[in-house]
């Protein structure tokens, strides 16, 4: 299929660009999140649709490259490459996995909105499996459940606006390996 | 949205109602008196509730925290670490840990800091 082609010009321009937008977007939701006093771990997930955009319309191996180049930049953006990045790799790559693994075994079943949610909900497992590894405290999972309530509801928002975003800024895959034709000042003008 | 996303979205909404049911019935219940301070998962120290008191906690490579014991209750007063969603998760004592989110732990997780009200 297409998604495991090699990896073109074209593709890894819009990894990179991909990969600024969700560490922005992840710093303007951390912006966001201060204002109010939220239990931790509650996010909005707005660089999921970053993820959600690649997932859809670059492939498996740039969404795994976007995540990973989301997770280090945003260490070193925040100066923590210790227990916060093995936690939000952790949320991350297990997220990602998920989310994958919705898209391609369910066969058109499961909209981007179901793919988000998942993701989302995966999100919080990989992220509380991490602290409950690093703290040794297999007694935090129960978390897990008052983040799924959280990350439905922000998993649904974010699969709504992934599929906007993916509606307004798709290129027809006939374009996409052939001629590198406009939608790059498109994408710009997303940022 | 397909039906199957409403099936997801109500499967997962279904876990997490069972689950924080579950965890309020299993919970377990006794006396606390005591908060037991860990730091990097190992003990650092227990303090009693009702004695008003600042624990600092100093890891010696720039991590610190201030754990602060008042009128019942313990709290992270500061951090050192960039989210101070430790100072955010507020005061907690014996009447109200059950309604908080985090029920009775306070954690600080970039500096590997745990609170936790000791039930016996």
């Amino acid at each position: 299929m297409n998604q495991k082609s090699k990896i073109t010009t074209q593709k890894l321009t819009r990894l990179a660009l991909l990969a600024s937008a969700s560490v922005v977007l992840g710093y303007i939701e951390g912006l966001i999140c201060a204002l109010m006093p939220l239990p931790p771990g509650i996010k909005l997930g707005l660089a999921n649709t970053v993820v959600l955009y690649s997932i859809y319309t670059l492939g498996i191996a740039c969404s795994i490259m976007l995540i990973i180049l989301k997770v280090v930049l945003t260490g070193f953006m925040s100066g923590n490459l210790a227990a916060a990045f093995l936690y939000s790799m952790g949320g991350a790559v297990l997220s990602l996995i998920a989310m994958l693994l919705v898209k391609n075994l369910s066969r058109d079943q499961v909209s981007i909105v179901g793919v988000s949610v998942v993701g989302a909900v995966f999100h919080n497992v990989g992220q509380i499996l991490v602290a409950s590894l690093l703290l040794q405290t297999p007694g935090l999972m129960f978390y897990v459940f008052v983040l799924m309530i959280s990350a439905v509801i922000t998993g649904t928002l974010t699969g709504l606006a992934g599929k906007q975003v993916i509606r307004t800024l798709h290129i027809p895959e006939d374009n996409r390996h052939k001629k590198s034709k406009p939608s790059l000042p498109q994408e710009g003008s997303k940022q | 949205m397909k039906k199957r996303d409403v099936i997801i979205i109500s499967v997962f909404l279904a876990v997490a109602i069972i689950g924080l049911i579950a965890v309020k019935l299993f919970a377990p219940v006794g006396n606390i008196s005591y908060a037991d301070i860990y730091v990097d998962s190992s003990l650092y120290k227990s303090v009693p509730l009702n004695n008003d008191a600042v624990i600092t906690i100093d890891q010696g490579d720039g991590k610190i925290n201030y754990v602060e014991v008042k009128d019942g209750s313990i709290f992270m007063a500061d951090s050192s670490c960039a989210d101070h969603l430790c100072v955010t998760q507020g005061k907690m004592n014996p009447q109200n840990y059950e309604s908080r989110p985090m029920r009775n732990w306070i954690i600080c997780l970039p500096n590997l800091v745990t609170v936790e009200l000791r039930i016996e």
